[in-house]
Order: C-alpha cells, then structure tokens, then sequence
C-alpha cells in the first residue's frame, strides 16, 4: 500500500498542483517533487486517460461516475470531480481500495487554502499572449498551506 | 431530507456566523465609497459591484459545494431551486421565492424577502434629482455572485435586477437567465 503522487487538474484542463512522493522512512521530511511535472507528458497523458474513460464510463452505464481504474500490477488511479470540474486524482498501489472519501477531504482543502484564499488565484489559465487575466495568476498551485496541509494529511493516511 | 430541510440543517450546523449589523453597515461603506469614487456615477458602481460580486461568486461556489455536496442538476429548474434554498439559505438565511417562468424555462425570477440583509437600515438620500433612485441597483453585488457561481458549474448566465424595494417598488426582483450550457473544454492537440 502506497500514495506515489497526487494531481489536481482545473477546467481548462491544465494540471494545476502535481505531488510526487518519494518513500522513505523518515517521517515528516518533506519529500519528493511539487509542481515539477505539470506540463510533462505524462501528466498530459494521464489527463487523456481520464478524460477518455470519464466519457466512456458515462456512456456505457448512465449516471455512472467514474471512480477509479487501475492499470496493470502495480497502479491505482481513483478519481473524483468537483461539479466546477476541477479533477483530482491520486495515484496508489494496486491493493488500495475506495479513496473517494480522501478525495473528497482533499477537496475541502483546496476550498479551505486556495478558493476561500482571496489573495490566491482561482483560474489558472493564461491568456493567449500570455498576459496575465484579472484573478488570473500563477499557472499551478503554490500555496503552502495547500501543500502542507495535504501532504500532511495524506500522509497520515494508513496507506501511504 | 427535502433541500429546504438540507439548507435548515446546514445553516444551524455548519455555518460561521457574524453579526448582521456589522455584515450590512461593511457592504453599505463599499457601496457609498464607491459612490465616492466615481463621482455618483451609478451605472459604473453597479459595474464595479457587479465584478466584485463575480470575483466572490468564482470562489464562493467551492465552498458552497464542499458543504452542500450536491452533485450536477439535471435541469434549470432544480439549479433554481438549489440556488434560493441551499444558496441564498446557507449564505444569506433568506429563501427567495422562485416564480416569473418563461415558456422555454430559461429564465425565472427570484423574489428577496424583505428585510434584504444588505438593505437593512439603507435609504436612498433625497436629493434634487433622482438620479440615484432611478440608476442605482444597490445589491447589485449579488447578480455578480450568482453569475460567477453559476459560470464555474458551466452554465453561462445573466442576472441583473429588475424590481428593488429600495427605489420604491413593490418587491425586491432578480431575473436570472441562463444564456447556454458551456461544454467541458477538451485538452489541445498535440501536434
């Protein structure tokens, strides 16, 4: 049982807050990567294959949301969407089982840090020519009691 | 649990509370140094609350489902519903009626009870003329809420008001129209 990283992706479809984990067994070190891997193909990939399976899974079974799907051995992916489609998703071991109630407290956090948080941006996306928009800012999430808070609890999780 | 009793619920339990007073004597201060600001020119006030308003709503909505946890309506209508019992109930405590349904059931209005917890202790000042009776929608902080609100769960709306007790009408109006649907935005090529 394992967390390897956690992404939030936003609407427009960018991930704004990419987590790596790095296991090791010193508690509390504040390891591994933060938004180091946002625009990288993998995580591009990964939105692929959400936003794929989201609209696959809803057309086979109406009002089905997805909610997790694994890949291989070794991966779990579980997803969970907000209805202002910001999508988060953790990434854990094969034998983890339902984390819709960690996404869901992830979430919290994200309201609690970066939307109830009027100095932090809450659209994440550039304009064309690259200016910056009115409450537009940063392209990723770098709030540190975002990042402190979730790591925090993520890693008081039994699992990780 | 009907919604009614959900927001009840919510607001009892899970809802910071403030003083009402120094909840409306806060906004009427924004409202009369904006008057300030520009001079009495009320149309750019209503403007400027309108964005300060949707810059709230943008953020608002986060909060609003994190502790209601409702998931996606199905049509306008339960969208309307949902908006005056959790909505306005949870962040308000008022429950505005919902009446006034066009024909396509796009757009509908929402009646503010009175007392209107930004109005509360507000009158207009008389002056000469009734410039500001006639320009001014005094909440109009509240179109630009519901309309940021509504834009991040993709549904592209316009708000403004119609009716203000304030100005001498009979009821306190907000017609809310929904203009589309947005889609969910589809990630670039990669080319």
């Amino acid at each position: 049982m394992t967390i390897y990283s956690f992404f939030i992706f936003d609407r427009h479809c960018n991930c704004i807050y990419n987590r790596e984990f790095t296991q090791t067994s010193a508690a509390g070190v504040n390891n591994g990567l933060i938004n180091k891997n946002n625009t990288s193909h993998s995580s591009k990939l990964l939105f692929g294959i959400i936003y794929s399976l989201k609209s696959l899974s809803a057309k086979l079974i109406s009002e089905n949301e997805l909610t997790s799907f694994t890949l291989g051995q070794s991966f779990r992916f579980h997803f969970w969407e907000s209805v202002t489609s910001y999508k988060f998703v953790v990434v854990t071991g094969y034998d983890v089982d339902d984390m819709q109630q960690v996404l869901v407290r992830l979430h919290q956090y994200f309201v609690d840090c970066v939307a109830s948080n009027g100095l932090t941006p809450v659209e994440f996306k550039w304009s064309a020519n690259g200016e910056k928009l009115d409450n537009v800012g940063y392209s990723v999430i770098c709030n540190n009691s975002f990042v402190e808070e979730t790591d925090q609890y993520l890693q008081s999780l039994s699992i990780y | 649990m009907s919604r009614k009793a959900v927001g009840d619920d919510i607001w009892k339990n899970n809802v910071e509370k403030i003083n009402s007073e120094l909840f409306t004597l806060t906004y009427g201060s924004v409202v009369a140094q904006l008057c300030r600001d520009f001079n009495n020119n009320y149309h750019e006030v209503n403007n400027q609350l309108d964005k300060m308003g949707y810059n709230i709503g943008l953020r608002l909505i986060e909060e609003f489902l994190a502790k209601t946890g409702v998931r996606r309506c199905q049509t306008f209508k339960e969208t309307s519903e949902v908006i005056s019992k959790l909505g306005f109930k949870i962040f308000l405590n008022i429950q505005p009626t919902i009446e006034n349904w066009s024909a396509d059931g796009k757009s509908c209005s929402l009646i503010l009870p009175e007392p209107n917890p930004l109005t509360e202790f507000v009158e207009l000042p008389i002056t000469a003329d009734d410039k500001i009776a006639k320009e001014l929608w005094y909440s109009q902080i509240l179109c630009g809420v519901l309309r940021g609100a509504l834009q991040m769960v993709q549904l592209d709306c316009d708000v403004q008001f119609v009716k203000d007790v304030l100005r001498g009408d009979d009821r306190t109006e907000l017609r809310l129209k929904l203009n589309k649907i947005l889609k969910d935005e589809v990630p670039a090529g990669e080319d």
